[in-house]
């Protein structure tokens, strides 16, 4: 898998530490090779690299919820409505929250309203 | 993972990653390790109705999630284990064909007098089994429906155990939560698709712990004294700091609960699934 340039994925930095956790299980690491790819169609879509949107995410907390809607949005033309879009999303948030990001880790907004 | 350590590690864990899927192959190899549980005359009640959260549409997981008011762990938790217990495999009748099908196979001894006709004889018509077998005559034959629902439940509780640890096994996070409160049983049932004549017992939460997988440490215990015996009720079976010393170094006992930073842990979780942080 490899980013626009050709340049495999896994050599930028905050795809390792996101593959890091996955990679002694190898059932897990097959999973994470599938998300991989979810990933490299994100970052096609925002035209740059992962440790790029990282490092600009990280930097400024308007980008990284840029980046979150810009992701919610991506998805509906990414993935059938289902489980399908679900774990496409639910990969990229994995990539940032591995990377030290905060985004909202609830699974479905409503889910949480309830006692409210 | 070597066993003691997965009975050391194993953690009524309640808090997971929303964000991490669980393979489905795991989710396998959970059931095909529970398939094997011990059970008296391979009755095998056991049931699973296996629900993967993101699979289902925004209606039926709110209900499912309102059934259990809206619990932390089962609203975060991937995939969602339902286990039944099936009475109608408990029956008299079932008990006879499985435990021939034993004999059949080797496992019950004939030497020890197991054989179709004293089965069948002891079961239907109540007769005295042979030195050497057990006593199935006063045990299964006329047994009750409802003894049947208990001895259902309590295989299936047994293999909820082996569950766990399987899941454990498989370097996830597990918890056994009530299927729903015991008003909305029969609605689960429906929703899931589950025949009426089945008992429910867990449903089995399986995620990625958010919350570091050891969740502050092992939970109280009462003393091991108090809970075994040797010999007769109340005379502790002894407890040799030899042997708790070697289980440690296993990984099978560990520091009790709650670890240092544990609450700060907890702060921390809740804020990032937005709870008070109490």
């Amino acid at each position: 898998m490899t980013d626009a340039n050709g340049r495999p994925l896994t050599d930028y930095s905050s795809v390792a530490s996101w593959m890091g956790s996955a990679t002694t299980d190898p059932i897990r690491a097959r999973l994470r090779r599938r998300e991989l790819v979810v990933l490299a169609d994100f970052c096609a879509h925002q035209q740059s690299d992962p440790d790029t949107i990282i490092a600009k995410a990280t930097a400024n907390r308007d980008a990284k919820n840029d980046y979150m809607r810009s992701l919610k949005e991506w998805v509906r033309t990414y993935a059938a409505e289902g489980r399908e879009r679900h774990e496409a999303e639910n990969a990229v948030r994995s990539f940032f929250i591995a990377n030290g990001m905060r985004v909202i880790a609830k699974p479905y907004s409503d889910v949480y309203h309830r006692a409210e | 993972m070597d066993f003691l350590q997965v009975v050391g590690d194993r953690r009524t864990i309640r808090w997971f990653k929303t964000w991490e899927q669980v393979p489905i192959e795991k989710i396998q190899r959970i059931l095909e390790a529970t398939r094997l549980s011990t059970c008296p005359g391979n009755l095998q009640p056991w049931r699973a109705v296996v629900v993967f959260r993101d699979e289902l549409d925004e209606a039926t997981r709110e209900e499912l999630l309102a059934v259990d008011n809206w619990q932390g762990g089962h609203t975060q938790a991937p995939v969602w284990i339902y286990w039944y217990a099936d009475p109608g495999v408990a029956r008299p009748e079932n008990f006879a064909a499985r435990t021939v099908e034993l004999v059949e196979v080797g496992a019950l001894p004939r030497a020890y007098g197991w054989n179709a006709d004293t089965i069948k004889a002891a079961i239907e018509e109540a007769v005295e089994t042979p030195e050497g077998m057990a006593s199935i005559q006063e045990l299964i034959h006329g047994l009750p429906e409802e003894i049947s629902v208990v001895v259902a439940m309590q295989e299936t509780v047994g293999a909820c155990g082996l569950a766990v640890l399987a899941a454990v096994n498989e370097g996830l996070g597990t918890a056994l939560n009530m299927i729903a409160r015991p008003s909305k049983h029969e609605r689960v049932k429906e929703i899931l698709g589950v025949p009426a004549r089945c008992a429910p017992v867990w449903c089995q939460l399986v995620g990625y712990p958010a919350e570091s997988p050891k969740a502050g440490g092992q939970r109280p215990r009462d003393p091991f004294g108090e809970l075994f015996f040797k010999g007769t009720w109340g005379t502790p079976f002894p407890r040799d700091d030899s042997v708790v010393d070697d289980l440690r170094a296993e990984g099978l006992l560990q520091d009790s609960a709650p670890g240092p930073s544990r609450f700060e842990e907890l702060k921390s979780l809740a804020r990032m699934y937005g709870y008070p942080e109490g």
